[in-house]
C-alpha cells in the first residue's frame, strides 16, 4: 500500500523544486566563495549551505553546517563596513550589534560576540583572544562558551581580520559534548585558509 | 528559529492512517540477547486544540498519555529478552548526562528536520549515521545499561469545532492545523553513543495514546522494525 | 471588540469558581486543581514553565539574592508564602509574574529598576494579586472565545502583550515567552484590580504608600525616553492587545489610594541595593546589550541617586555611551569613565576603556598612562597583549 504521507511529500518537493531549488545547497570541497568573487574559503570537505533558511541572515553573511544547526555551525561574512551588522534586527527598531570603523580590537571581539548573542544564544563569554596570521595579514582569534535556551552547552571560535578598511568574520559553534571537538578541525581549517 | 521551521514542515502531512518511517543504522547489529535498555520515560505534552486554535494543555491526557505510552512499552519490550530499566528524565537533567540528553533532543531534531521534512543535507553521506559521540559511556556506567530507550509523545487532538475551521498551511512555522499525534522514537547504543535506530510516528484515530489499546497500537507502529 | 473584552471579562468573573466559591473572595492558600479541569490544564503549562525556568542558563542562582526576593515576597504574601516558589532570573526587562501553580519570577530587569524594596514590593504584590484571584483562569476562559490562531502564532503580538509594555523578542527564546505569555495576559479590569491587591498588600507589610504610584511613573518615564520611537509611541496606543497598559487613570487610582495615608511607611533602598550590588555590573552589561540607549541612562540616572556604587555606575555609563556613538558620545564617555576611575569600585577594565578614548582623542601620553594602569592591574589580562601592542605604537609616533 502506498503510503500517502511519502506521495505527498513527494509531490510537495517537487513543487518545491520547480518554485525554489532546495534551499540547502552543497558546498563542495574546495574553493567556498564568501560572497560574490572574494573572499572565500578553503573547505576540507564537503558542506551544506543552509544561508538561504537562516532568517535573520544579513546580505553580507552565509551559514554552512554539516550536521543541521544545531549540531554545528560555521558563519563566514564577506568585508563589513561602518553600519554593517551580521545579524539582521528580528524586528525593524530593535537593533543589533553594528559595525562601526574606529573600533578596538576589544571592541571588534564585542561586536562578534554580542550577534552571537542576538542570534538566540545565552550567557555567551569569550576568552583567549589571540593573534594569528591569515592571509598575510594579523587577525585575531577567540574562544567562545554560550548556552542554548534549552540549555545545552556550546563552544565556539570566532576569527576578526581586518584588511584594507573592510572587516571579516568567522564563526564557528557547536555543542560542547562531542560536536565542538568532532567537526572543529574542518571548522578551523576553513578560517585559516581565508583568501583574498 | 529553524526549530519551528523545520518540524513544521515535518509534520505538515498528517495522514489518516498511522504512517511510520523507519530510520536504521547502517552495519546495524541488533543488540545482544539479555542486554539492558534503559527506557527513559517518555516525554509527553497532550492538548486538546480548541476552535480558535488554541491549545489547551490537558493534564489528565498528559498524564494518561504518559503512563499509556511507558507501560505499552515496557509490555512490548518485556517481551523481549531485555532487561528494561526506566529512568525519569527528570532525574537526569543536571550535570553530563544532562547535557547527553539535551544533545539527543538538538540531534533528533536534526534527524526530524533532515531526514523526515523536505529538505535533505547534500553533504551528508548516504545512510542514517547520527551519534551522540562516546561520551554517552558516562550514562552507560552510570546505570549500567548497554542502550538507552528515548520516547516523545506530542499532540493535539481537534475538539468538534476546530474541524470546521482549518487553517492554511505555511512553511514558515504555522502549528499543525488539525491537531496530529506524533511520536519519536530512538535507540542509543550507549557505548558509541550511535543513534542505531529512530522512527517517527503520526497517529491515526486508532492509536489515540489517551487510551491503553491507542497507546499499544501506536507503539506497535513504533516499534515495527525495531531491532530489538 | 474592547467593550466585548471587557464585558467578557465581568462575566466570567462573577462566573467563576474555583472550587464552588463566588470570586469576590480570594484563592484560600493550598488549592490544586483536578487534573480534567481548564485549571488543571493552566497547572500542566504552569509546571513546565518553572520547569523551564529552573533548567534556564538564566536562573540567577545566588542564594543570598533569592532568599531577599523571596522574604520580600513573604511579606505581602504572608498568608501564601509557604505553596509559592520564587525563581529570579537574569533578564533585562521590566517583569515579575505569577503563575496560577505558584511558581514566581522576578527578572533582574525590575531589581535594577525599582528604586527601594518598598517599590519592589508593590511589583510582586500586584502579581500575587492576579494569583489570589485567579486572574489566568478568567483570562483563559475569555480568550479562548475570540482569539485566533494568526494571533497567537504571531509571535510579536503575543509576545509583547505579557509583558509590562517591554519588548522581549530580543531576549530569545520566543517560545518559552510566547507560552509564558498566554498564561500572563491580564485584562484590563484584571490590571486595576490587581494594582488595588497590590497597593493594600504593600501597605499591610509597612511599607510607604508612596512607592507603587512611583515605581509605575518610573516605568512611563523610561518607556518615553527609549531610543526605540515604537517603545515610545506604545505608551499611547489604545489597542486591545496589550495587555498592562499603564495608563494614567491606573497612576490616578494609587494616588487616591494613597491620599490621606500616613506617609511613614518603609522604603528599604539600603536593603535591597546590599541585596543587588554584586550583580549591578552584570545586569547592566545585560540592559547595555538590548541597545535601548536611553531607556539605560535613564536607569543609571535612578541607580545613582543614593550616591553610591558611583564606580561600577558610571563605568556604565561611559559603556552606553562608546556603544551609542552618536555625535560627541566619545567625550561623553570619557567623562564617565574618568569619573569611574577615580571610585575604590571602579571595573579594572576602565583603565584600558580611557586608553582606548584617549587615543581616539589624540591625547598618547595621557593614553600611555591609563594603559600602564590597566597592566599595573591585571598583570595577567587575557587582552594584555592588545594593549602592549598599543603602548608600542604610541611609543613609535611620538
Amino acid at each position: 500500500m502506498t503510503n500517502p504521507r511519502k506521495s505527498v511529500l513527494a509531490a510537495v518537493a517537487a513543487a518545491l523544486s520547480l518554485a525554489a531549488c532546495s534551499p540547502i545547497t552543497l558546498a563542495p570541497a574546495g574553493a567556498y566563495a564568501v560572497g560574490g568573487k572574494s573572499p572565500t574559503v578553503t573547505l576540507d570537505r564537503p558542506w551544506n549551505d543552509m544561508t538561504a533558511l537562516w532568517l535573520q541572515r544579513s546580505k553580507k553573511a552565509r551559514l554552512l553546517t554539516l550536521d543541521g544547526p544545531e549540531l554545528n555551525r560555521l558563519y563566514l561574512t564577506e568585508g563589513l563596513v561602518e553600519g554593517d551588522y551580521i545579524v539582521r534586527p528580528a524586528r525593524r527598531e530593535s537593533t543589533t550589534p553594528i559595525y562601526a570603523d574606529g573600533m578596538s580590537v576589544t571592541e571588534q571581539v564585542e561586536f562578534v560576540t554580542d550577534s552571537v548573542t542576538a542570534l538566540g544564544y545565552e550567557r555567551v563569554s569569550t576568552s583567549g583572544v589571540r593573534p594569528v596570521e591569515i592571509a598575510g595579514v594579523r587577525a585575531v582569534r577567540f574562544s567562545l562558551e554560550a548556552r542554548t535556551t534549552d540549555g545545552l552547552e556550546i563552544k565556539g571560535i570566532g576569527q576578526i581580520l581586518k584588511r584594507e578598511g573592510k572587516v571579516y568574520v568567522a564563526v564557528y559553534l557547536a555543542p560542547a559534548e562531542h560536536y565542538f571537538e568532532a567537526t572543529r578541525g574542518s571548522a578551523e581549517a576553513a578560517m585559516s585558509a581565508l583568501a583574498f | 528559529m529553524f526549530r519551528a521551521m523545520m518540524i513544521a514542515a515535518a509534520c505538515m502531512f498528517a495522514a489518516a492512517c498511522t504512517t511510520t518511517d523507519t530510520r536504521l543504522a547502517k552495519g546495524l547489529t541488533t543488540p545482544r540477547t539479555g542486554a539492558t535498555v534503559l527506557l527513559v520515560k517518555p516525554d509527553v505534552q497532550l492538548a486538546l486544540l480548541t476552535a480558535a486554535g488554541l491549545p489547551e494543555a490537558r493534564a489528565d491526557w498528559t498524564q494518561q498519555g504518559a503512563v499509556n505510552l511507558e507501560s505499552s512499552l515496557e509490555r512490548a519490550l518485556a517481551t523481549s529478552s531485555y532487561t528494561i530499566k526506566p529512568v525519569n528524565p527528570e532525574d537526569v537533567m543536571g550535570g553530563r548526562s544532562g547535557q547527553l540528553m539535551r544533545l539527543h533532543e538538538a540531534v533528533g531534531q536534526s534527524i526530524i528536520s533532515f531526514e523526515y521534512g523536505p529538505y535533505r543535507l547534500p553533504a551528508r553521506a548516504e545512510g542514517f549515521d547520527w551519534t551522540l559521540g562516546d561520551g554517552t559511556r558516562s550514562l552507560a556506567d552510570q546505570y549500567q545499561a548497554d542502550y538507552a530507550l528515548f520516547t516523545y509523545g506530542k499532540g493535539t487532538y481537534a475538539s468538534g469545532g476546530r474541524i470546521a475551521t482549518m487553517v492554511a498551511l505555511s512553511l514558515v512555522g504555522v502549528a499543525v492545523p488539525l491537531g496530529s499525534q506524533q511520536a519519536f522514537v530512538s535507540l542509543v547504543d550507549l557505548r558509541t553513543g550511535q543513534i542505531i535506530w529512530f522512527n517517527m510516528a503520526i497517529a491515526g484515530p486508532q492509536a489515540d495514546m489517551r487510551n491503553v489499546e491507542g497507546a499499544d497500537s501506536l507503539v506497535a507502529s513504533l516499534l515495527k522494525d525495531a531491532p530489538l | 471588540m474592547s467593550k466585548a473584552l471587557v464585558a467578557a471579562t465581568l462575566v466570567a468573573a462573577t462566573a467563576l469558581s474555583f472550587g464552588g466559591g463566588v470570586s469576590a473572595q480570594e484563592r484560600a492558600p493550598g488549592l490544586a486543581p483536578s487534573s480534567n479541569s481548564a485549571e488543571g490544564g493552566l497547572w500542566t503549562t504552569s509546571e513546565r514553565a518553572e520547569r523551564d525556568a529552573r533548567r534556564s542558563a538564566e536562573l540567577n542562582s545566588d542564594p543570598r539574592l533569592n532568599a531577599y526576593v523571596r522574604e520580600v515576597t513573604c511579606k505581602v504574601a504572608p498568608e501564601y508564602c509557604p505553596e509559592l516558589r520564587v525563581y529570579v532570573m537574569d533578564r533585562p526587562a521590566f517583569n515579575a509574574s505569577a503563575a496560577p501553580n505558584g511558581y514566581i519570577e522576578v527578572w533582574s530587569g525590575l531589581l535594577l529598576r525599582a528604586a527601594s524594596e518598598a517599590e519592589l514590593a508593590f511589583v510582586i504584590g500586584h502579581e500575587v494579586g492576579h494569583y489570589a484571584e485567579n486572574h489566568s483562569l478568567e483570562r483563559w476562559n475569555t480568550t479562548k472565545g475570540w482569539l485566533t490562531a494568526a494571533m497567537i502564532v504571531t509571535a510579536g503580538v503575543g509576545v509583547a502583550g505579557a509583558y509590562y509594555q517591554v519588548d522581549v523578542s530580543g531576549l530569545g527564546d520566543l517560545v518559552y515567552l510566547t507560552a509564558m505569555s498566554s498564561i500572563f495576559s491580564y485584562g484590563r479590569g484584571q490590571e486595576a484590580q490587581s494594582d488595588e491587591i497590590g497597593f493594600k498588600r504593600t501597605v499591610a507589610a509597612g511599607y510607604a504608600p508612596s512607592a507603587p504610584a512611583r515605581i509605575w511613573r518610573s516605568l512611563q518615564a523610561e518607556t518615553r525616553a527609549s531610543t526605540f520611537p515604537s517603545v515610545r509611541r506604545r505608551e499611547a496606543a489604545n489597542s486591545v492587545f496589550r495587555t498592562h497598559p499603564l495608563t494614567e487613570a491606573r497612576i490616578d487610582a494609587l494616588d487616591a489610594l494613597n491620599a490621606g495615608l500616613p506617609q511613614d511607611g518603609e522604603e528599604g533602598r539600603d536593603r535591597l541595593r546590599a541585596a543587588i550590588r554584586p550583580h549591578l555590573a552584570g545586569w547592566l552589561d545585560d540592559e547595555i546589550e538590548r541597545r535601548d540607549f536611553g531607556g539605560v541612562l535613564l536607569i543609571i540616572d535612578r541607580l545613582e541617586t543614593g550616591g553610591e556604587d558611583l564606580g561600577v555606575l558610571e563605568f556604565a555609563r561611559g559603556e552606553v555611551y562608546r556603544q551609542r556613538r552618536d555625535d560627541g558620545d566619545v567625550l561623553l564617555a570619557h567623562e564617565a569613565y574618568e569619573k569611574s576611575s577615580a571610585y575604590p569600585d571602579a571595573p579594572p577594565v576602565v583603565w584600558r576603556e580611557l586608553g582606548d578614548l584617549e587615543v581616539k582623542l589624540g591625547n598618547p601620553s595621557a593614553a600611555r598612562a591609563a594603559y600602564e594602569k590597566y597592566l599595573a592591574a591585571i598583570p595577567s589580562a587575557d587582552d594584555r597583549w592588545i594593549v602592549e601592542d598599543s603602548l608600542k605604537s604610541l611609543s613609535e609616533t611620538t
